[in-house]
């Protein structure tokens, strides 16, 4: 796609390895973009024009040295905004950190501009992760950028919808039951979450801690598994990160696999549809299967009875963590304080500036996970939820025991109307449907972009869920039916 | 066990919803949690945690007799570093963005009552 007016990430990082493109032009042209989609869009909540621009001019001044290239140099991307970049402004989407701005570096982060990337701004979300639509943010939602009159998902919907808008060549996102795979189907682009464990959590906002993990967002496969490696790896200061080798993931990328077993629902070899899932989905999820029976791969059938009991797994384990999580947002140390009379209390400050500083889904989530950990309930409620998370893990072991990947869709739907699904939260909960498991059991999984539909012309996902560690797999089938299926590289700019 | 889909509707498990949860239900979890809701807040969240209490009671279904809770996504042991001093914010980059400062102490309200 070199000829193409935009550049995949690993063009652009080669066009400046080999001097054809200065990371000068590559930030003046992404910034441009900006400023011509994002009134429409919305999709970033911070834009740091000159900071972009000093580091595209280290990176230029680094070439005329003579100084090796590295992996991401002259690549401009975003950072969603519950990532700690120093100096930066960081909101999580929230307006209880309205004013703050981080003292250090995510390691992610660190390791992203230590690889050469020149980071555009910070991407919009759903407050503090919070969402499935992208219209939960405390500053507004942000469009799709195939149809800014959809949603373009969430949590990460900034993130993804700067890479479908070809703001920069990639985005990094978080995902604690979807949030990076759902935008990246609804826009059309490539998400992965790792493994949990694979990269560092030091300096991202904690929504669940036993389900959050950082993943790439970008257009094409070999392009999200440079990031991918990049970012990858232990780190101190982040003790459930693993001390795992990182291999060279688009080294994986062999576009080769004939022999492979794919797992799948046995509910999605049926004649119809299983309920719930669009009957657009649906058929273009058959033909992506068919198209890997083309490749060579062989459709097992593998029993994921369990996996129906995910979304109220998920909901139940994921806000009892975000209710502990987010205690630390007291209105003492940094964040919203209200405004207080003299004869306040202690008590007052806590419930004001929460009260006033948390947005509605995000109260929401509060009181149920406060609810479901509160004495009288925690057994029937956190206790079982965990025991039921046991089950769907083992299960999903088991099945990956069968097969080498699972596919099936990522998102029931297209991405639907802004308007739509906002007013019952349980309507917008149930588009997590097929990707909470992963997170549950903290194996890899990807979203890849399948043809988009002939009505509409909206984006779909093909969803695939690997082992534990094995990623390489993943992008492996991901970048083989990518490019059998002709889908690499959706992006608005490109294919309008 | 039904074959139901995990994307199904909500339809079917409201009747679950638990009868002890009310107002008075919201208004204490808030104050456990110390976030201030507002009357309107108070009665949706009311009907947002019955209904979602409803849906999550499918649960009781499944057979947990004896299934170890999981309670993170790893068994494996976490990765300790060794207790060696590093680089480390400031007390001015961590007091930076307190709303109340005085002589490098966060303030805050009166926490003992004066009687």
């Amino acid at each position: 796609m070199s000829s193409s007016p935009l550049p995949t990430l690993v063009d652009c990082a080669a066009a400046f390895a080999a001097g054809t493109q200065t990371a000068q032009a590559a930030t003046e042209a992404a910034l441009e973009r900006i400023k011509s989609s994002e009134p429409e869009l919305r999709a970033l909540l911070h834009v740091d024009a000159e900071g972009a621009l000093a580091a595209a001019d280290a990176c230029d001044q680094r070439r005329a040295r003579g100084e090796a290239p590295r992996p991401l140099d002259g690549v401009p991307l975003v950072l969603k905004d519950n990532i700690s970049l120093r100096g930066q402004p960081m909101t999580a989407g929230s307006r209880i950190l309205n004013d703050y701005t981080p003292p250090y570096d995510a390691t992610c982060a660190r390791k992203l501009v230590d690889a050469g990337a020149i980071v555009l701004g910070k991407a919009n979300l759903d407050e503090f992760a919070m969402g499935s639509a992208g219209t939960h943010s405390a500053f507004g939602a942000t469009g799709n950028p195939w149809d800014p009159t959809r949603v373009p998902g969430g949590s990460s919907s900034g993130s993804a919808a700067s890479v479908a808008a070809g703001y920069g060549h990639g985005a990094l996102g978080t995902d604690t039951g979807g949030s990076i795979r759902l935008p990246a189907a609804l826009c059309g682009v490539v998400g992965v979450k790792p493994t949990y464990g694979r990269v560092s959590r030091y300096g991202v906002v904690a929504f669940a801690s036993s389900l959050d993990q950082v993943g790439p967002i970008a257009a094409t496969v070999p392009d999200a598994a440079r990031l991918l490696s990049v970012i990858s790896g232990h780190c101190p200061h982040d003790a459930t990160s693993a001390e795992q080798p990182v291999p060279d993931f688009e080294a994986a990328l062999t576009g080769e696999i004939r022999g492979l077993r794919v797992g799948v629902d046995a509910e999605l070899l049926g004649e119809s549809p299983p309920e719930g899932l669009a009957p657009a989905v649906f058929e273009r999820t058959r033909e992506a299967f068919a198209t890997l029976e083309a490749l060579g791969a062989t459709l097992v059938p593998v029993d994921l009875t369990m996996t129906r009991y995910g979304i109220a797994t998920y909901y139940l384990v994921a806000t009892a963590e975000a209710s502990a999580n987010l205690a630390r947002y007291d209105g003492v140390r940094f964040g919203h304080r209200a405004e207080l009379g003299h004869d306040s209390s202690i008590d007052d400050l806590y419930v004001r500036s929460r009260g006033e500083g948390f947005g509605t889904e995000v109260k929401r989530r509060i009181i149920l996970g406060t609810f479901a950990l509160s004495s009288g309930y925690y057994d029937a409620y956190y206790g079982r939820a965990c025991q039921v998370r046991r089950r769907i893990h083992d299960e999903l072991l088991g099945a990956l025991g069968q097969c080498d990947v699972i596919a099936g869709p990522t998102s029931p739907e297209p991405a639907w109307l802004r308007e739509g699904k906002s007013l019952d939260p349980m309507q917008l909960y149930l588009m997590d449907a097929y990707t909470v498991s992963a997170n549950l059991a903290g194996v890899p999984a990807l979203s890849v972009p399948m043809p988009r539909l002939d009505e509409l012309g909206l984006p779909v996902g093909l969803h695939l869920v690997g082992r534990h560690w094995d990623e390489a797999t993943l992008l492996r089938v991901a970048d083989a039916y990518c490019e059998a299926a002709a889908t690499s590289h959706q992006r608005t700019e490109v294919n309008r | 066990m039904t074959t139901d889909h995990p994307a199904t509707t909500t339809a079917g498990h409201d009747e679950a919803a638990p009868a002890h949860v009310n107002e008075d239900t919201v208004r204490k979890t808030a104050w456990l949690a110390r976030v201030g809701l507002s009357e309107a807040e108070v009665s949706g969240f009311t009907a947002d945690l019955q209904k979602m209490l409803g849906y999550v009671a499918q649960l009781e279904e499944v057979d947990v007799e004896g299934v170890a809770p999981m309670v993170h996504a790893t068994d494996a042991a976490v990765t300790l570093r060794a207790d060696d001093v590093d680089d480390s914010l400031t007390p001015a980059d961590v007091t930076e963005m307190a709303p109340s400062l005085q002589n490098d102490l966060f303030v805050v309200p009166r926490v003992i009552s004066a009687d």
